[in-house]
């Protein structure tokens, strides 16, 4: 918004999603699934928003994008508010903003040929037309920007590999030349073999078109190797958001601090002899979060204060946003088990 | 992947290509008939019903409400006392049973097929709908479906019948309503699937508006599924009206259909039992080979399915 180099403003965002319904039944309860979430994406950059399965990483991203209307909060892109856009308006501002989606099986049309897939925002948005030799020109052109022979418009979806759709996935995200690109776990589904070309692909991307990602996905590792910033979500809100070297060299989140531990490390030795710290038990159900820090239940060292008060935000460096009670320079958050100092 | 180095020519998935002629697509689907043999042998069986009720008064020169009681309760004419005057031998009244057998295909197929054609238009908007618009609409129409699956449809259609009387018109549109639930909640539940999948969702991020949507994508992926669902409620309604024409629900007892035949020949089983034998026969064929086509259907329309079959 103020600063150029924003390209997204996320503003306490809130997307609740009622339980329940039925023709006669009233609404039974409210999932919480992202509970007023902030955060800020910078031109060019990649943010990898990290979290374990259900804690509202995919619906944040589709909230930002408007696909799920958040409940409350504001989203600004560039200096629009997405929010407050009349459907219309908000479809003429879609071509800067694209999505790659987790499943490549799933997001193309068993029914239409790779080339109509990867045309079709053209032809949507009428920078070309129909069967037109510009727009046969531009797709060929994607196509072999994504690293895929050309040739293939004519062919359809299930002809293809799991990387090839998901190559096909993003050249149609890159036909009308967005600016951001929500990347919903865009090789979880994908052979471990493949994962590193797609990835390779994107940052490639990336630097070439100047693109501004905000990668969504569980993969520790992966978003480690790609990302500038990451945030760590937990049951629907942001709990640690750093520099990635940041996040990994100085977890300040005890949450953070387990996820870490729980990333293979390539050397052998340091894999031995490294101390891991596993989370016990399930994450609580989103339609009923707990009191306080929604942590405490699983969090080796909650105090009293974290059942009944829930933690504001705290910048214990700059550009380091934890939100714990215990977060601060002292290292009163670190779990002892990884070797932090801990006086408890 | 298996289909890297064949031509696109040779892929499954020619047959509801947008960019090949009509022409290719036909002869595609000829190949592709041919490999599955029931397939064969139900369109097969499914064209005999079609040619005999088209051609009906070209096929047998006998009128089949002709009554000729000299000549009654004669046999087929391939056994004693038979002639190739009367193939199928004739009934009590001394009709023409090859004829009514011809002209019955009529009643048949056209219950089945204006039948299938209200329950599948009127259930396939419905559920779409439902399925695309969600919420309190599709709350309602679900619970009104649900309301006429839980109908008594015997009692149903005896109740029809003998307010609005014995009528053609009146058998298809007691099926074309009964069924109607089926067609929607098949519809539904496809739309609510492809509106969870990736390339609705992906469409809606390009930009796309509602009825791209739904003409673009939704629908080419609905009518594979639909039309499968066709093939196997026709051959329903055709079993039905038979059972209903017995039950003397169906058409008036004038009208030469399977069932009224059926339901006059009940009394001569013992003594002439090929005056219930063929109007029985031709309904088990007829259904036999709307099955066969329907499973066959579903392979070729359903991409998932279309693999396996190569």
């Amino acid at each position: 918004m103020t600063e150029n180099n924003v390209l997204v403003q996320v503003l306490c965002l809130r997307k609740y999603f009622p339980l329940g319904g039925g023709l006669f039944g009233g609404k039974t309860g409210l999932v919480k699934a992202v509970d007023g979430i902030s955060f800020e994406i910078r031109r060019g950059e990649t943010l990898g928003l990290v979290g374990e399965s259900g804690c509202g990483k995919s619906t944040t991203g589709r909230a930002i994008l408007q696909l799920h209307k958040p409940t409350s909060g504001q989203v600004f892109f560039e200096d629009t508010d997405l929010t407050r856009l009349s459907a219309e308006e908000l479809r003429r501002l879609r071509p800067k903003m694209q999505m790659i989606f987790q499943d490549p099986y799933a997001s193309l049309n068993p029914r239409h040929s790779v080339g109509k897939i990867v045309g079709e925002p053209l032809v949507i948005h009428k920078v070309m037309r129909k069967g037109s030799q510009e727009l046969e020109d531009r797709v060929a052109e994607l196509l072999e920007l994504v690293g895929m022979d050309p040739s293939y418009v004519r062919r359809f979806p299930h002809e293809f590999s799991g990387g090839q759709r998901q190559r096909i996935g993003i050249a149609r995200a890159l036909s009308l030349n967005p600016s951001f690109i929500v990347c919903d776990e865009p090789i979880s589904a994908l052979d471990v073999s493949i994962q590193a070309q797609v990835v390779n692909l994107m940052q490639d991307l990336q630097q070439q078109l100047g693109l501004t990602y905000l990668l969504i996905a569980h993969d520790l590792s992966m978003v480690k190797h790609v990302s500038h910033r990451i945030a760590v979500m937990y049951l629907g809100k942001i709990m640690e958001l750093a520099d990635r070297n940041a996040l990994f060299d100085n977890p300040l989140h005890p949450y953070t601090q387990s996820l870490n531990s729980a990333v293979p490390l390539p050397v052998p030795r340091l894999e031995r002899q490294r101390r891991r710290f596993i989370l016990k038990g399930d994450p609580p159900s989103p339609a009923f979060p707990p009191s306080g820090c929604v942590f405490h239940t699983r969090c080796p060292l909650a105090i009293e204060k974290c059942v009944a008060v829930e933690p504001e935000p705290s910048d214990p460096y700059p550009g380091h946003t934890v939100v714990c009670h215990l977060a601060d320079q002292s290292g009163r958050s670190k779990i002892p088990e990884l070797g932090g100092r801990a006086e408890k | 992947m298996a289909t890297e180095n064949t031509r696109p020519q040779d892929s499954a998935d020619t047959l509801l290509d947008v960019e090949r002629t009509f022409t290719d697509r036909l002869a595609y689907a000829g190949r592709f008939l041919w490999r599955d043999r029931s397939g064969v042998v139900g369109l097969v069986l499914f064209l005999i019903v079609v040619l005999a009720a088209v051609f009906a008064p070209q096929l047998s020169h006998y009128d089949p409400l002709e009554q000729n009681l000299r000549d009654n309760k004669m046999p087929p004419a391939w056994s004693e006392g038979g002639s190739w005057d009367h193939p199928f031998g004739t009934d009590n009244l001394g009709r023409d049973n090859f004829a009514r057998i011809l002209y019955g295909a009529r009643v048949s197929l056209t219950v089945g097929f204006f039948g299938v054609l209200i329950a599948g238009g009127l259930g396939m908007v419905v559920g779409a709908i439902a399925g695309y618009v969600g919420g309190r609409f599709d709350d309602v129409i679900m619970a009104l479906v649900n309301l006429v699956l839980s109908l008594p449809y015997l009692l149903f259609v005896v109740f029809i019948a003998s307010v609005l009387g014995r009528s053609l018109l009146n058998v298809i549109l007691i099926f074309g309503i009964t069924d109607s639930p089926i067609f929607a909640r098949v519809a539904r539940g496809e739309v609510l699937r492809m509106r969870r999948s990736g390339y609705v969702e992906s469409a809606i991020s390009a930009g796309a508006r509602w009825p791209r949507v739904l003409f673009d994508h939704i629908m080419p992926n609905l009518i594979g599924p639909l039309i499968t669902l066709a093939t196997f409620e026709m051959s329903r309604m055709i079993f039905y009206e038979a059972g209903l024409g017995f039950l003397g629900l169906s058409v008036p007892p004038s009208v030469p259909s399977w069932g009224n035949m059926l339901a006059a020949g009940r009394k001569y089983l013992t003594s002439s039992p090929w005056i219930a034998a063929f109007p029985g026969l031709a309904i088990m064929f007829t259904s036999l080979g709307m099955n066969l086509l329907g499973d066959w259907l579903r392979d070729v329309l359903d991409p998932r399915l279309r693999r396996a079959r190569k």
